[in-house]
């Protein structure tokens, strides 16, 4: 069938969604609380657009086309509409642009320049200026609230956390937290999609910007850095880079030239934790100890089986985030083997991950706080590359430092959902078989669904393997679990579905192409690399000669164990 | 006995039952009756107080007292009925406590009091009863000279917490012969020919929104019955249901089996502990003589009912943000389609009717289609029934034929303006509707009429305001109470009604909390006014923000004298803005 779109035939499906329809036809109509996959809330009214025969204007987030519906998208008639709607939402919101954390990447600011809003219209009316900043990653100008749900319905919906809901009614509507309180007394476990879908500055993460500027600048101070490879992928189109090709060794040199003393391969980390992973896998199943393995690098799915499945704590592995075990296995090297002050010590990562923020302040040993001081995410990074005048694609490549220097492609699948479970799976089959694995794929931990299940085979073994990336799924998962209708050998679970490519801490502009190109990339790497071996990684044997292997038990643990217990919120 | 009567068709009625049933209609009576019309806005002027003086003061007597519903007719409350065995009842109201003494003298000497009389019910006539001399027909009061009462026919007469006596004036008779020989089909077919629509606001067609519902796939299907009535000035589903619950149930029962719905649910407003009673008593009494339950009447049709208590908010008007509601979500509404008839409570087909439409269908079907299509205008097809309220000479209930004119409303039944008051405009639909000045109350009350006029009929409330309003401070306090009560989900609603507010509070407001600006600021705040409510009724996601702006609407449409004196003048010339200027212009001498 087809209809027609400001006097241009453009063929549809049946019962498709007009805005769908008319985005590939290239027609763009603006929106701010449409969430695709999710039902349309129909609360913006910015996609409306004229129908005819319909009396109102007709939103195209919510609206079926029928055959020969003829529509018109920007009439005079639909587009005042949205210029007064912009006009409306800008006359309660501050006007302090400039000093946004959003300035640039608005939403609604690039509403109002695309809409031509030069006048004043409505007074601006007085502002509360409360800012939730009780949470250690997630902060919450309730001014700058467009009140359009997007964080509301990834928290509740997606994510399945419910941390934020809207309370009042009219003008006294608003986005809170339960009773009114903090968002760090709430079940919130900062995985920052609100943050994320956020179109305003109404949520950002708790900037760690200043303190890193503050550190590097600081001659005293030896300031490492671990580069997830997430954020060459994600950065590399706003410099024009090509998305899609492989350009760490340039970011590379952007940290060296950004004045970091010493530039980590975040990979690498992730090779020595799924090696110390597997062995305690195999462990356990060698152990007769059956029973499920939960492998999760992502802080917030700690938090979150802490939250609501403390019960299962006993089957989630016992190893700290690759960034963690990165941070104290680095302080130990620069002093130990590099002969640095301990104390002059600064750690940092790069990370698209929000709820790294607040894994800085967990206690993570008995009364040891965590080995990271400061997360920036990649938005943190685009901005402090911006204001030191770095530009990578003028730089030529280099290396990472010593012992950390470039991770297996193991290492570097782990961002997508499934890529764990693969690293992990390999470097389990010497462990259990006493010889290597073919490294053939595992396809459907490959896939791109939110949440998948298969079984492999290691050796006589069939182990069931679950992924999940999403909050909500992982909820599934942990739930079938809990009530035993499941029993899965292996759960791989990250909390932003799609992976770390989606992150809270990603760019908000970041296209969606240029994701699926970054994530085809990682896959074509581990294809051709020469090491898909996570747990023979050259990296690892440098770290062992010249650190692990003479460790005392306990030395080890300390590096690699981390502390978690039941958490009650609302206290 | 009665439950027997039900099953058999209604032409083999046996003599003895058949006595029985008009003693239970109290066809004559065998000793003094004595009943006080009650409900929420009888008690509100001491109708309890009053009925409890005439048990106390009538103890030991042979004398029936009687709970009965409201007339409607709201200023001669409390409403006192009189009836003498061989006579027909009289009425009385306003009855006052000092009145009580001289009312049970009179009853028990087989006399009628002295006392504020209404008239006499109509001499029913099958058992020899003599009407009064000398006392007027209440038909022919003018209060209910004017109406034709159909959904209201019983309210007043009938006991609403007596399902015996609902059964002996008729009710569940069409629901019995229509789950034991109608098809659905059939009676989706039967309503959409009727051309009933839905008194709820809209007016959709009942028998559209039936069919669809029939046609969806599902589980389960619910019908809901909205009761959370919200609308200040409308009273009209309280009343309904707390003088005659089982009409309202009985409709609720025949649309749930026209769709197939096993479950239904009444919501009412939390406030009304009245209604709410009365609805659960009656839901239980229908279900203990098996007309609601499981296999109704040996039809093999089941119908679960269940009375949840509403909060009460305008904008579960809107029927997806009341499904959302007893849902036990926000009472948000979102976007359709997809519509209840496919997708609504717990995402099953759901119909959801206003407490009115479903008091029409029992009408319906005992009229017949024709007979029923003989009241009314072609296109709204019935009766309405408007709650007059403001100073008018006799506010209420009133219940007239589609079609009939606001101005005979107010000078009928109503009977005009209170003395000395003359009539400045009328207010129709409830705070989002029109205020249409005296010179355009010769609108007919129909949907296409009002339509045409780009007013709505809402529920029906009916204010009349004298020249003592301010017509700008009107569209202030309801456009104070639309701001309120918007959900706050879609922007044009939520913002757009908070600036006009903004902007009408600076027009009445001479300081204090709203700084009112310069002449020349107010000015422009009009001007936005007329383009902002343009874009809120073009945009707004329901109906509540589509029709937010009519307050704001009608003032400048026929007010706009009253609103320029306020900008420009600073002047009031109702005299009810405080620090502006009141009165007429000063003409400097």
């Amino acid at each position: 069938m087809s209809i027609v779109v400001n006097g241009r035939i453009v063929a549809a499906e049946g019962g498709e969604l007009l805005l769908h329809v008319l985005r590939r036809a290239g027609v763009e109509v603006p929106t701010l609380c449409h969430m695709e996959g999710l039902e349309a809330t129909g609360a913006c009214r910015l996609c409306a657009v004229e129908v005819e025969g319909e009396k109102e204007l007709v939103p195209s987030c919510s609206c079926r086309v029928r055959p020969d519906m003829v529509v018109t998208t920007h009439s005079p008639r639909a587009v005042r509409a949205r210029r007064s709607i912009v006009e409306l939402l800008l006359a309660a919101h501050p006007d302090d642009c400039l000093y946004c954390v959003r300035n640039g990447s608005c939403r609604l600011q690039e509403l109002a320049r695309e809409l031509g809003i030069h006048q004043r219209r409505f007074p601006s009316p007085d502002f509360s200026g409360h800012i939730d900043a009780s949470s250690p990653a997630v902060i919450r100008d309730a001014d700058k609230c467009i009140l359009c749900s997007r964080c509301v319905r990834v928290c509740g919906e997606v994510q399945t956390v419910t941390a934020l809901d809207f309370t009042g009614r009219g003008t006294d509507l608003e986005v809170a937290c339960t009773l009114g309180k903090g968002l760090n007394v709430t079940t919130c476990v900062a995985c920052g999609q609100c943050v994320r879908v956020c179109p305003t500055g109404a949520l950002h993460e708790r900037l760690h910007l200043d303190a890193v500027i503050e550190a590097l600048a600081d001659p005293r101070r030896k300031v490492f850095v671990q580069l997830s490879s997430a954020a060459a992928l994600s950065l590399a189109p706003s410099f024009g880079l090509k998305a899609g090709v492989d350009l760490q060794g340039r970011f590379v040199a952007a940290m060296g030239a950004l004045g970091f003393d010493r530039v980590f391969d975040s990979s690498a980390a992730s090779d020595l934790l799924l090696r110390e992973q597997a062995r305690e896998w195999a462990e356990r199943l060698g152990g007769g100890k059956g029973g499920p393995f939960i492998a999760t690098h992502s802080p917030a799915v700690v938090s979150f089986i802490e939250t609501y499945h403390p019960d299962l704590l006993p089957f989630l592995s016992r190893h700290k985030s690759s960034r963690q075990i990165l941070g104290a296995v680095a302080r130990r090297w620069l002093a130990d083997v590099e002969g640095f002050d301990p104390d002059s010590i600064v750690s940092v990562a790069v990370s698209p991950c929000v709820a790294a923020k607040a894994e800085c302040l967990r206690d993570m040993v008995e009364g040891r706080r965590a080995d990271v001081d400061h997360v920036l995410t990649i938005r943190e990074l685009q901005s402090l590359m911006a204001m030191q005048g770095i530009d990578p694609s003028r730089l030529d490549e280099r290396p990472c430092d010593r012992p950390f220097v470039r991770g297996s492609s193991a290492g570097r699948l782990v961002i997508l959902p499934g890529g764990w479970a693969e690293g992990l799976l390999r470097s389990l089959h010497p462990l259990l078989t006493g010889r290597e694995s073919s490294t053939g794929e595992i396809r459907f931990l490959r896939g791109t669904a939110d949440l998948r299940t298969g079984s492999v085979s290691v050796g006589s073994r069939e182990l069931s393997v679950a992924v999940a990336s999403g909050l909500g799924n992982v909820r599934s998962l942990l739930d079938e679990l809990a009530d035993g209708t499941a029993d899965w050998d292996l759960l791989d679970l990250l909390a932003c579905s799609g992976g770390c490519l989606y992150g809270g801490g990603q760019l908000h502009d970041f296209d969606e192409a240029d994701t699926l190109s970054a994530r085809r990339l990682l896959l074509k790497n581990d294809r051709d690399a020469s090491q898909r071996l996570a747990h023979r990684s050259s990296t690892l044997a440098c770290l062992d000669e010249g650190l692990l292997d003479d460790l005392e038990e306990i030395e080890r643990e300390r590096l690699f164990f981390a502390h978690r217990g039941k958490r009650d919120v609302l206290r | 006995m009665v439950q027997g009567w039900i099953a058999r068709p209604p032409t083999k009625r046996d003599e003895l039952a058949g006595e029985a049933m008009a003693r239970l209609r109290r066809e004559g009576v065998d000793r003094p009756v004595l009943s006080v019309g009650m409900g929420t806005s009888a008690e509100a002027v001491g109708a309890r107080e009053l009925f409890d003086a005439f048990r106390e003061r009538l103890r030991g007597e042979d004398v029936e007292l009687l709970e009965l519903g409201s007339l409607g007719i709201c200023g001669a409350d409390p409403v006192v009925g009189l009836q003498l065995p061989g006579r027909p009842r009289v009425d009385f109201g306003p009855v006052g406590l000092d009145e009580v003494d001289s009312f049970a003298g009179a009853l028990l000497r087989a006399k009628l009091p002295k006392g504020t009389m209404l008239g006499q019910h109509g001499a029913v006539g099958c058992r020899g009863e003599v009407p009064w001399k000398g006392v007027p027909s209440l038909e022919a009061h003018p209060f209910f000279r004017g109406q034709t009462r159909r959904v209201l026919a019983r309210c007043g007469l009938v006991a609403p917490r007596s399902i015996d006596e609902a059964l002996a004036r008729g009710s569940w008779r069409s629901y019995a012969a229509i789950v034991s020989t109608r098809t659905r089909e059939e009676l989706c077919d039967f309503v959409e020919a009727s051309g009933l629509r839905g008194r709820g606001g809209g007016g959709y067609p009942a028998g559209r929104k039936w069919q669809a519902a029939l046609e969806a796939e599902g589980d389960q299907k619910y019908l809901l019955c909205n009761g959370d009535e919200s609308d200040p000035g409308a009273f009209m589903d309280r009343a309904l249901v707390e003088g005659d619950p089982h009409r309202v149930l009985e409709g609720l029962a025949i649309a749930a089996y026209a769709i197939g719905a096993t479950r239904a649910l009444v919501a009412l407003r939390d406030e009304y502990e009245i209604a709410v009673s009365v609805m659960e008593h009656a839901v239980a009494e229908a279900r203990r003589l098996g007309l609601l339950g499981e296999n109704v009447l040996e039809s093999g049709v089941s119908l679960e009912v269940e009375v949840l208590r509403g909060a009460g908010a305008f904008v579960c008007g809107e029927e997806t943000a009341l499904i959302r509601s007893l849902e036990g979500r926000r009472g948000m509404p979102r976007p359709r389609p997809p519509w209840p008839s496919s997708h609504g409570y717990d995402g099953r087909p759901t119909v959801v009717h206003n407490v009115e439409t479903l008091a029409n269908l029992p009408v319906l079907f005992e009229l017949g289609i024709e007979a029923y299509k003989a009241v009314g205008t072609s296109a709204s097809p019935g009766t309405k029934v408007f709650c007059l309220t403001g100073p008018v000479r006799r506010p209420g209930l009133v219940e007239v034929a589609m079609g009939t004119t606001l101005r005979s409303i107010l000078e009928g039944p109503g009977g005009g303006m209170m003395e000395g008051r003359s009539c400045k405009a009328m207010q129709l639909g409830g705070p989002s509707g029109l205020c249409l000045p005296e010179g355009e109350l010769d609108l007919a009350l129909c949907w296409e009429a009002v339509d045409r006029q780009g007013a709505m009929i809402g529920s029906g409330g009916l204010v009349a305001l004298s020249e003592e309003a301010c017509m700008v401070d009107m569209a202030r306090y309801f456009m104070a109470f639309l701001q309120q009560q918007s959900c706050g989900k879609c922007i044009p609603c939520r913002e757009g009604t908070r600036r006009m507010l903004e902007i009408l509070e600076a027009v009445v407001e001479s300081g204090g909390a709203v700084s009112p600006g310069t002449a020349l600021e107010r000015f422009r705040g009009v001007l936005v006014l007329e383009g902002l409510g343009e874009v809120m009724a073009d945009t707004s996601l329901c109906g509540l923000g589509r029709t937010a702006p009519n307050p704001v609407l009608s003032l400048l449409r026929w007010f706009r004298e009253e609103l320029e004196a306020h900008v420009f003048e600073r002047r009031c010339p109702a005299g009810v803005c405080p620090g502006l200027r009141h009165g007429a212009r000063e003409v400097e001498a």
